[in-house]
């Protein structure tokens, strides 16, 4: 019976995706995708893939949405909910687009199921040969930390790149204006409430997959995922970020996770071993280390991602085209 | 035989090409981000649904620290995308009718 469970999974993915690409609305296109990512992390937790499942749950269904939504507003504006009168593309010429598409499909699914073996181990078996080397015991750990850590240092370098890129790296991050005409309302009374009432669980939530991520499902990008959406929801509840966490010190907390990853990179080839390649007996403190750092600047990353599209300042100014 | 993992796959494939179909025919610049998302977890589904083949039952592990790249590297890259969007400033008045824009939409 659980075959008909997957099925209804897939069929609803593909009706949301249906969905969010033809409805008329953009808020309602974007409305579908939020569940869509939800569904897609319980399509990956079914796969045996809960560290990606995580992922896909904060970052998928919560932060694109969010980012996708701030920024629709901000472009939009009080047009968000029109049904826009504009012609949509002519039928003709959506029905060769849809035929490229359907050969694009049919080239993919002829190569992902019969030009594929359909059962193989793939890097499997050397992954968990060296496992015990590598200094955890969460196989996807391992191989984002130690053995392809490469990669992970400059996807978070990616990150970093995004941000300066947005035009916010000078900028600290900022809190949505205060609307003293808002304060009031028991709506912004209660938010504040609730967000004041679950940012400790989403901290300790964090801090719980950083720390078991070294042998279980989780890590530093589940960790600094989850972390953001707690920000954002506390960006969008209008609470003030702590003093001491401004200018500098936000700066800071973005690169730190480059700067240690960096540094432990270096600092290992000064005691006689390749980039990257931990000493022998201290791969876990450096693994656990790095991750900790990385946590930090994901979070702080995507968080002020989010403010930077939501298109607000310290001063409340909104910074088009500035 | 249809196992999970060949079901996942079709799916991957099919929300890949809906992605595709969206990213071209919607004109919306929001939406068209929204719909290279779409397009961009059809292949992580694919790359997890091939990572689970594995005959010991243990998948992949580094298809799965790939997609985890991915949907990080998509979600920074997403952002930059809208904020390159906003800065675009308002989009051309939607109310007026087609046939006032020269070149555009000729093939009706």
């Amino acid at each position: 019976m659980v075959w008909l469970f997957d099925a209804v999974v897939v069929a609803s993915l593909c009706w949301l995706a249906w969905r969010a690409i033809t409805v008329r609305q953009l808020q309602v296109s974007i409305m579908a995708f939020l569940p869509y990512g939800l569904l897609m992390a319980i399509a990956w937790a079914r796969l045996d893939a809960p560290d990606v499942a995580i992922a896909e749950a904060a970052i998928g269904g919560g932060l694109t949405s969010a980012l996708l939504l701030a920024a629709a507003r901000r472009v939009h504006g009080a047009r968000l909910n029109e049904v826009p009168t504009k012609q949509p593309v002519p039928r003709r010429r959506r029905r060769a687009i849809a035929v490229v598409a359907a050969a694009v499909a049919a080239g993919a699914g002829w190569v992902v199921l019969w030009a594929l073996p359909a059962a193989t181990p793939g890097l499997g078996p050397r992954v968990d040969a060296n496992l015990e080397a590598s200094g955890v015991e969460n196989p996807v750990t391992a191989v984002l930390l130690n053995f392809r850590a490469w990669d992970t240092l400059l996807e978070i370098a990616v990150l970093v790149l995004a941000l300066i890129g947005v035009g916010r790296f000078r900028a600290s991050v900022h809190d949505r204006q205060r609307n003293p005409s808002e304060e009031s309302t028991l709506e912004s009374i209660m938010l504040g409430g609730l967000v004041r009432l679950f940012l400790p669980a989403i901290v300790i939530t964090g801090g719980y997959l950083l720390w078991r991520g070294a042998d279980e499902p989780g890590g530093a990008f589940q960790a600094g995922a989850v972390l953001a959406g707690g920000g954002v929801i506390a960006v969008l509840a209008g609470l003030q970020r702590p003093r001491w966490f401004a200018g500098g010190a936000f700066r800071l907390f973005v690169v730190v996770g480059l700067a240690v990853f960096a540094a432990v990179g270096f600092g290992v080839m000064a005691l006689g071993g390749a980039f990257l390649e931990y000493p022998e007996g201290w791969s876990k403190q450096l693994i656990i280390l790095i991750e900790s750092a990385a946590t930090l600047s994901i979070a702080c990353i995507l968080v002020a991602l989010f403010t930077a599209v939501l298109g607000t300042d310290g001063s409340g100014r909104a910074d088009r085209g500035g | 035989m249809m196992t999970a993992e060949t079901l996942y796959a079709a799916g991957g494939v099919g929300l890949l090409a809906l992605g595709l179909y969206g990213a071209i025919v919607v004109d919306d610049r929001i939406r068209r981000v929204l719909t290279l998302n779409i397009m961009g977890t059809g292949v992580f589904m694919i790359l997890i649904a091939l990572a689970a083949r594995s005959p010991s039952g243990r998948p992949d592990p580094v298809l799965h620290a790939m997609v985890l790249t991915g949907i990080v590297v998509a979600v920074s890259a997403s952002g930059f995308a809208v904020a390159l969007a906003c800065r675009l400033g308002p989009p051309e008045d939607e109310t007026r009718p087609v046939h006032d824009r020269a070149g555009e939409d000729d093939e009706r």
